[in-house]
């Protein structure tokens, strides 16, 4: 028996409707909006284009689910059908079983904030990798920018605030703490998250079916590759 | 299939290939993106034959200059702005917004400052040809991904042209024209409830509904952001993370909000006061630095009957034509 109530639907816009899970980011919080995210999606259409008529877009989120909806809808009939889709999700809704490895090199070139994160966590930086790369993180919802995942998992001694102002522009697969929470940079962009390493994976292509290559409820580990490694990976990835 | 059409002489402020956007994809963090003002978009394609998916340049505050490299029927559409077509000769003729004109090989049109609005569209008969992306040929420009190569159209790009449409040019009616006229009107624009209220404060609800608002310089496709009366928000900060939507109005702890545009972050921790009704959307992308803005509510329900009675007109003033067969899933 799962000790949550039923979730929250609310209207928040004319077209939008979100559905609550609970009101703190937590793994099983997660998980449920995982399961109704699976429930409510299409796996046999591109993108997540739902079997229920007049849904035209869902955003998972830590707690929600956000969906839009078509202009013609009816929002009584559309109300009552997700709230049936979603009442047997965690029969139906089939979540991610994938382990996706992410070779990290956390050499002081690329990982320019690991030293400040590990002199705030009292560890030395390879104590502050080991611990980085030993967590097991799951993909809790993609956002922000196209292909951002944001884990769950981080060790609770590696949190540290935020930057005061963020950076005008990361690097593409940088590697990156803020506060609580753990996350892959895709693309070249501001950020006030704190740079641990970086990955050679391209993490968002939109050549590739799919574009992303982390989903809603994947898990991931961190690999730790040298700078040699990563220089060559490099090489190979980029045409 | 298609052809050399255009050439980029001068783009203007901001110029970039738009169509209706690619829906579905929030789930990977890409926002539907697609023309700022849809309708504008939609109206200027069916005036042109094209189908409501063709692709246009979507010009922002200043027009620019085209060369056409081949024959073909042009409307511009949205923003009122000047323009002219600069024939071999050098005379010049003068364009009037949805009307649609047939151009000659070597013929130039030029587009001014637009008088108000931020965004015209150059249509194009058998639309604007790039390689769709993930369903659409819009352009991205935070992830370099759609339209001509990414990126915002500059000096001497060659842009293709499709070759079929459906359907011939039509005249606009008056009718049709007062309908569009009337975009450019100062009105409140309409607003439900946001979801955030217990974080927020009703206060603030209600300076938001009595405040008189400008449209800041740093907008665009992304989000307007208003200034001029601050509302006091009685707590600052974050919430948890969580969808995000074209139309939300955001309360950051500045107490400046921002109204999210196409091109939003599909996710934000900032809470939303209130959010843009879908019937007044084409007006968000039409807000410019120095607008005044104010807004009024309205119920959920009266919310979706306008959007019902808006997309209704459009349709019996302008009717989409018939090989259409996306129109139903935007």
């Amino acid at each position: 028996m799962s000790p949550q109530g039923p979730p929250r639907l609310d209207w928040i816009a004319d077209f939008a409707l979100r559905i609550s899970f609970g009101e703190h980011i937590d793994a099983e919080v997660s998980r449920r909006v995982a399961q109704a995210y699976a429930a409510l999606s299409n796996p046999r259409t591109s993108g997540n284009r739902s079997d229920i008529p007049g849904i035209a877009a869902i955003t998972p989120a830590y707690t929600s689910l956000l969906l839009k909806f078509a202009p013609d809808f009816d929002p009584l009939v559309s109300e009552a059908r997700v709230r049936d889709a979603i009442s047997h999700s965690d029969v139906t809704g089939s979540v991610s079983t994938r382990t996706i490895a992410i070779p990290v090199c956390y050499h002081e070139d690329l990982a320019v904030d690991l030293s400040d994160c590990a002199a705030s966590a009292n560890m030395s930086r390879e104590q502050f990798v080991e611990r980085h790369a030993a967590a097991e993180y799951s993909v809790a919802f993609l956002g922000f920018t196209p292909g951002f995942a944001y884990l769950l998992g981080l060790p609770t001694e590696l949190a540290i605030p935020r930057l005061d102002s963020p950076r005008p522009s990361v690097a593409p697969g940088s590697v990156a703490i803020g506060a609580e929470q753990a996350g892959i940079y895709p693309f070249a962009s501001p950020g006030g998250w704190r740079i641990v390493g970086r990955t050679p994976l391209r993490m968002f292509d939109a050549r590739r079916n799919p574009p992303a290559r982390l989903a809603i409820g994947d898990q991931v580990r961190f690999r730790p590759i040298s700078r040699d490694e990563f220089d060559q990976w490099e090489d190979r990835d980029v045409p | 299939m298609c052809h050399e059409g255009l050439r980029v002489v001068q783009p203007g402020m901001y110029a970039t290939v738009q169509d209706l956007g690619r829906s579905g994809w929030t789930n990977i963090g890409l926002p539907a993106g697609g023309a700022a003002d849809a309708r504008s978009l939609v109206i200027g394609n069916r005036l042109i034959g094209n189908t409501d998916h063709h692709a246009a340049i979507e010009m922002t505050l200043i027009g620019g200059e085209y060369e056409f490299l081949a024959d073909g029927d042009i409307v511009l559409a949205g923003a009122p702005c000047t323009a002219a077509v600069i024939h071999n000769e050098g005379h010049s003729i003068a364009v009037s917004r949805y009307e649609p004109i047939e151009v000659l090989r070597g013929h130039h049109l030029r587009i001014g400052r637009f008088d108000r609005g931020a965004h015209a569209y150059l249509c194009v008969r058998g639309g604007i040809a790039v390689e769709p992306v993930l369903g659409s040929l819009s352009t991205y420009a935070p992830a370099a991904l759609g339209g001509y190569e990414g990126r915002a159209l500059r000096a001497g790009d060659v842009l293709r042209v499709g070759d079929a449409a459906p359907a011939p040019s039509r005249r606009i009616s008056s009718a049709l024209r007062t309908l569009l006229d009337r975009q450019f009107d100062f009105t409140p624009l309409r607003v439900t409830r946001g979801p955030h209220l217990q974080f927020l404060g009703l206060a603030a609800v209600t300076a938001l509904l009595a405040g008189d608002f400008r449209v800041a310089a740093r907008s665009g496709r992304m989000g307007i952001r208003l200034t001029h009366t601050p509302i006091l928000t009685p707590v600052g900060g974050r919430l948890i993370t969580e969808g995000m939507f074209h139309g939300a109005i955001q309360l950051p702890p500045s107490g400046e909000p921002i109204i999210l545009g196409v091109d939003h972050p599909t996710t934000g921790g900032y809470p939303i006061i209130a959010a843009v009704i879908r019937a007044d959307l084409h007006r968000v992308g039409q807000l410019r630095p120095g607008d005044r803005v104010r807004f009024a509510e309205v119920s959920f329900n009266a919310a979706r009957a306008l959007a019902r009675e808006e997309q209704a007109t459009v349709n019996a003033l302008c009717p989409a034509h018939f090989t259409d067969t996306k129109t139903s899933e935007k």
